[in-house]
């Protein structure tokens, strides 16, 4: 990654607010989805994401190319304990965003099939709703009141699994 | 890369639920992340879209459940819905179980309890931990758990009764072992558990009632005793206390009523800790006896903490 950045191949990527992003391909290979499209030799120069704005991407590049600079953990080799743990911090910042801007992140992830970014996620999601009421996750999640469950579903549900229940 | 099924165009004003549209591997990574079991049964009330969700996270990669914790004061335990779930959860066989950990007392018979641990073996249960009160005396500690190759960690919390072991045979994968309340009257359960784990790299002893411990194990790297009262023998004085002789041994560390030690072998030792406390046996305080000769043996360590008991019995 130190070599000159500057001959290595680029990929450019196009949010759907029409924003482009020049970034070195290894960085973009960081998600299966692009990974396969130049594979597959499918991918033109510009690699247009229509359902990704540019907040959301920028933040997506900025996860790529921090993961795409540390070393793999499926390389075997001893691990520098540093580089692992300086990974786990930018994580955890990287994470301190509210909710609408990671779930975006967690869609675009998951379109992008970037796995690792998923997980962290997912993990944060499930780290903001841990010991909440139902009540409270509802409004974290912003779950749609239409697909609220009705006054004798929720009895029977709770009724099911009463253990778990205050 | 064209195929986004939802096709949701970006930034979409608050009030869209995003979550629930997420397709279920997504939903059940989150569910995973919950700390433990009652949170994600409680997931089932949130929407339609989650109501049987967390039925069909495939595996319970583990299974987290504390008595103690879903019994609220003034209400009454649903002993049998909880009995039925553990039952439930533990019976899908299809996938391995990471951890089971169930915190039960006396809620539950023996022969309850049994079958979970034979349910949870079947599953491949990696790392057991098990609280609950196996009546008076002693409990036949399960054969299975010993041939079990799956099993690496084991945790018992068990109200001051004790374990018979079956002293023929070793255990094939255990590293890790925590005793708590345990009380090795006439059976020695802990020397067996030690002889019975050629694997062993840690054992943590928690309130436990203790013959005079005599820890030799050669792979063992963390020795942690706490709180744990000796049974004495006045006739056989000398046998009291600790002797530990491990090579690989990196941390040690003993807190409770001071008691003799004897240290063997320690080479590879980095830290020890050793806080004794005089109040519970003023009686033998004097028996803190060999102090040069112990602290002379773990000399090299690059951290030791001590307290006040070790350096006025030393002078």
């Amino acid at each position: 990654m130190s070599t000159s950045s500057s001959s290595s191949k680029k990929i450019v990527l196009k949010s759907a607010d029409n924003e482009t992003f020049e970034i070195d391909e290894i960085v973009a290979l960081e998600s299966q989805a692009i990974k396969n499209m130049i594979e597959d030799e499918c991918a033109d120069n510009v690699i247009p994401l229509g359902n990704i704005d540019s907040k959301t991407l920028s933040k997506i590049i900025e996860y790529c190319k921090k993961h795409a600079e540390s070393p793999k953990k499926d390389d075997n080799a001893d691990i520098d304990e540093k580089a692992v743990e300086d990974l786990k911090s930018f994580d955890a910042e990287f994470a301190k965003v509210d909710m609408p801007l990671i779930q975006d992140i967690l869609m675009a992830a998951n379109f992008l099939n970037i796995d690792n970014l998923i997980g962290l996620m997912c993990r944060t999601i499930a780290d903001r709703i841990k010991g909440k009421t139902p009540e409270e996750i509802r409004k974290i999640l912003n779950i749609n009141k239409n697909d609220l469950l009705s006054p004798e579903q929720e009895a029977k549900a709770r009724e099911e699994n009463s253990w778990a229940f205050d | 890369m064209k195929k986004s099924k939802r096709g949701n165009p970006p930034n979409l004003e608050n009030g869209v639920d995003f979550i629930s549209n997420m397709p279920d591997p997504i939903l059940q990574l989150i569910l995973q992340g919950l700390p433990n079991t009652e949170e994600v049964v409680r997931t089932s009330v949130l929407s339609t879209r989650w109501r049987y969700l967390w039925t069909s996270i495939p595996y319970f990669p583990s299974l987290n459940l504390d008595c103690d914790r879903v019994v609220k004061p003034q209400k009454k335990f649903k002993r049998n819905k909880f009995k039925k779930f553990v039952s439930w959860a533990l019976a899908n066989e299809t996938v391995d179980l990471d951890s089971f950990r169930l915190r039960c007392d006396s809620y539950y018979t023996m022969s309850n309890v049994i079958n979970w641990i034979r349910a949870a073996i079947t599953r491949k249960v990696k790392s057991l931990d098990l609280k609950f009160y196996p009546g008076p005396g002693y409990m036949v500690f399960p054969d299975c758990l010993v041939t079990c190759d799956s099993l690496e960690v084991l945790r018992l919390s068990l109200h001051r009764s004790n374990l018979r072991l079956p002293s023929s045979q070793k255990f094939v994968a255990l590293r890790v072992i925590e005793l708590n309340n345990l009380w090795c009257l006439y059976l020695d359960a802990i020397a067996q558990f030690v002889r019975m784990s050629p694997l062993l790299e840690e054992l943590t002893l928690i309130d436990c009632l203790v013959n005079p411990l005599i820890i030799s194990s050669p792979k063992l790297k963390t020795l942690i005793i706490r709180n744990c009262k000796q049974i004495v023998n006045l006739d056989d004085d000398v046998s009291f206390g600790v002797k530990v002789s491990c090579p690989e041994l990196m941390l040690f560390e003993y807190i409770g009523p001071i008691c003799p030690l004897n240290f063997e072998n320690l080479d590879s030792l980095k830290k020890a800790v050793i806080l004794p406390d005089a109040m519970t046996r003023q009686k033998i305080s004097s028996n803190l006896r060999g102090i040069r000769k112990w602290l002379a043996a773990i000399s090299h360590v690059e951290s030791l903490s001590l307290n006040f008991f070790v350096i006025r019995v030393n002078t």
